[in-house]
């Protein structure tokens, strides 16, 4: 169970996040949409409190995260960048262990080793495992930063925007790893992505960040040609196939200068 | 491996190494980790072995088997008096100072995230090299002769010692005050290492200007790192600095694998980034100043040899530490062996030759790449 209470931030002056407050529940799998530069990332970091947020706090599990040691953080919380730097001279396998760190005392035990093999093969990342991770496709290494995370067994995941380097299958399959994870072992997940689709086929969640504040939050009934165009300026068709929600976009609207007009009325 | 799923092959290869059917990730990986520790055992096999040639080498004419027999305390008189007492702690000094400054090295490297650091491109020798030139200036040429050339005078050595240390560590303090208050990036941290390193240099040579012929070469030969200037009472104090920061630094290698995922990741996993980049640097740092100023400057061995390992067992800090700690010792000692021997009875600067002899080692390993086909 993950609560943010009115965070707001600013990069020195430039105010990118504005009293977002938001729940998402254990087993519970929430998208953050929106355009670049909406503050998805941001966001995402002021939770992780890689960024420490002007205002407002955060919980875990009703536990305020402000007070907790990095260590003890690391143990609840998974994180999967945005960009992997993935120049390391160390093996998948190596890579994926590094999850078990925040559990780890002093040695690598076999409930560790148990744990990564579990991800790897789940993940299929078993023929690269003893691969260096700067041998890896840009998809390969974004697999195997996924694998960490989940080897890390957190009870809250933030994943930014995970799957834009797979290809179609993995897309699916990786989603559908990160799915049943978060449904069976209960985690709270929160993901920024830009695929609408994908986003669809698997959040329970989701929520509309424009300009850092929250447009609309809530299950796939906030997904609205509306909403759509108003977030990203889009002109979008809403169909349903079989029994699933999906956006077809039509054509780029007007861009509206909203965004920034509203900060600065801000 | 999953049922069902067939693989069209049944081999691995990892560095150029050949693991048959591995039949699970498990049991390929721990193949994989024992080959990783049986090289760092050989380095160091390699290292007690080149040990004992070293002190059996000498106009003394004692075979290493004496040699090995009078550190079981024995020999004779007189062999154990040559090598306990001048073979051993040469050689003690040499494995000491070449694990800190191959530890000082490794562990810069890791907390800037930066191939190129080291303490001699940090600056940490520059500033040691300078505080030993002032303090030379200032205490005059005196009456204290030192152990090798003949015209150097150096009056007082612990005090040329502990400036020498003082500038090692202000060159320190000053890049880690940068990355402290102005919140510096550690690539920012390494271009400020050089250019603390070019100023304590210009320092040097504005201070050599000033000085008169004795202490011109006082310096110089300062500079010129020499193993032998150790004796028991300076081996116990660099080994009382160099051994509990190599425990640290042990104890913090998941914390340098993880940043090499970038700050976040590395916070995410539970690194405290700031103080793991901090006490690193500064205890690299310690480390490296402590040979340095008892030492002379040893240049390359910091960079060299943590890079020697890298390319053979890859970039895992859990074996890396030990592996450059081990290969420290073995390079600095063939270095100080060699010096002494190749032109014997004369000894040749031990930092030209690490230099002599890693440049090429290193050129080689750069050229042929990682090993693998
Ligand atoms: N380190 C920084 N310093 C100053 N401004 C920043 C910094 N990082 C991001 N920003 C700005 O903050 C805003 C939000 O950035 P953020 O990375 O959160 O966007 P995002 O929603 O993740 O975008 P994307 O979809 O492109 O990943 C952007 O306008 C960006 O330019
Ligand atoms: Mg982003």
């Amino acid at each position: 169970m993950l609560s943010v209470n009115g965070i707001s931030f600013a990069y020195n002056c430039k105010s990118v996040l504005n009293g977002v407050r938001f729940d998402v529940a254990g087993g519970e799998l929430c998208s953050i949409l929106g355009n670049n530069g909406a503050g998805k990332s941001t966001l995402l970091k002021c939770i992780l409190r890689v960024l420490q947020p002007r205002e407002g706090s955060v919980l875990i599990e009703g536990e305020d995260a402000s007070h907790m040691k990095r260590m003890e953080l690391a143990r609840r919380m998974g994180y999967v960048a945005q960009k992997e730097s993935g120049n390391a001279r160390l093996t998948v396998f190596d890579a994926v262990l590094m999850g078990r760190r925040p559990h780890i005392n002093w040695g690598v035990g076999e409930k560790d080793l148990e744990v990564v093999r579990g991800v790897v093969e789940a993940l299929e990342l078993e023929d690269l495992s003893l691969r260096y991770l700067d041998e890896l496709s840009g998809g390969e290494l974004q697999k195997v930063v996924i694998a960490r995370a989940l080897a890390q067994e957190p009870g809250v995941m933030l994943l930014d925007e995970p799957t834009s380097n797979l290809d179609l299958r993995n897309q699916l399959e990786v989603m559908e790893t990160v799915r049943r994870a978060v449904t069976e072992r209960g985690i709270a997940a929160l993901m920024a992505i830009h695929d609408v689709n994908l986003a669809l086929r698997f959040s329970h969640k989701f929520m509309l960040l424009r300009g850092g504040v929250i447009f609309a939050c809530g299950g796939a009934e906030v997904i609205t040609s509306g909403n759509i165009q108003e977030v990203y300026g889009v002109k979008v068709e809403v169909e349903t196939l079989g029994e699933r929600k999906i956006i077809i976009p039509l054509q780029t609207m007007e861009a509206k200068a909203v965004t920034r007009e509203e900060q600065h009325a801000r | 491996m999953r049922a069902g799923r067939r693989r069209d092959w049944c081999e691995l290869e990892v560095d150029g190494q050949v693991y048959e059917a591995v039949e699970n990730v498990g049991d390929g990986y721990r193949a994989y980790t024992r080959r990783k520790v049986l090289v760092i055992a050989a380095v160091i096999i390699a290292a007690v072995v080149l040990a004992i040639i070293s002190m059996a080498l000498g106009s003394a004419g004692i075979s290493p088997l004496e040699v090995i027999k009078a550190l079981l305390g024995q020999a004779d008189e007189r062999t154990t008096q040559i090598v306990i007492n001048i073979r051993l702690v040469r050689v003690l000094a040499a494995v000491v100072a070449g694990i800190g400054l191959s530890l000082a090295g490794c562990v810069m490297q890791a907390v800037l995230l930066n191939p190129l650091a080291s303490d001699y491109t940090l600056g940490v020798s520059q500033g040691a090299a300078f505080g030993a030139a002032v303090a030379i200036v200032a205490t005059g040429a005196g009456s204290m002769q030192s152990s090798g050339a003949d015209a150097v005078l150096i009056r007082n050595p612990y005090l040329v010692t502990v400036a020498a240390f003082g500038g090692a560590i202000a060159a320190t303090l000053a890049i880690l005050l940068l990355a402290r208050y102005k919140g510096i990036s550690p690539e920012a941290m390494i271009l400020a290492g050089i250019a603390f390193g070019s100023l304590f240099s210009a320092g040097t040579v504005i201070t050599q200007y000033f000085a008169n012929d004795v202490q011109v070469a006082s310096i110089v030969f300062w500079t010129f790192g020499d193993v032998g200037r150790a004796s028991w009472r300076e081996l116990a104090i660099m080994s009382a600095v160099t051994l509990p920061v190599t425990a640290y630094f042990v104890f913090n290698r998941w914390n340098y694998n993880a940043l090499e995922s970038g700050d976040d990741t590395a916070r995410s996993l539970g690194v405290n980034v700031g103080r793991t980049r901090l006490m690193g640097m500064l205890l690299a740092s310690l480390v490296a100043s402590v040979a340095v100023s008892f030492l002379g400057i040893i240049a390359f061995i910091g960079l060299v040899s943590p890079h020697l390992m890298r390319r053979i067992i890859g970039d895992d800090y859990r074996f890396l530490i030990p592996g450059s700690c081990a290969m420290g010792a073995l390079l600095l000692l063939a270095s100080d062996t060699l010096s002494r021997t190749i032109i014997a009875p004369v000894v040749l600067p031990v930092g030209a030759i690490t230099s002599f002899m890693g440049a090429p080692l290193f050129l080689y390993l750069l050229i042929r790449g990682y090993r693998r086909s």
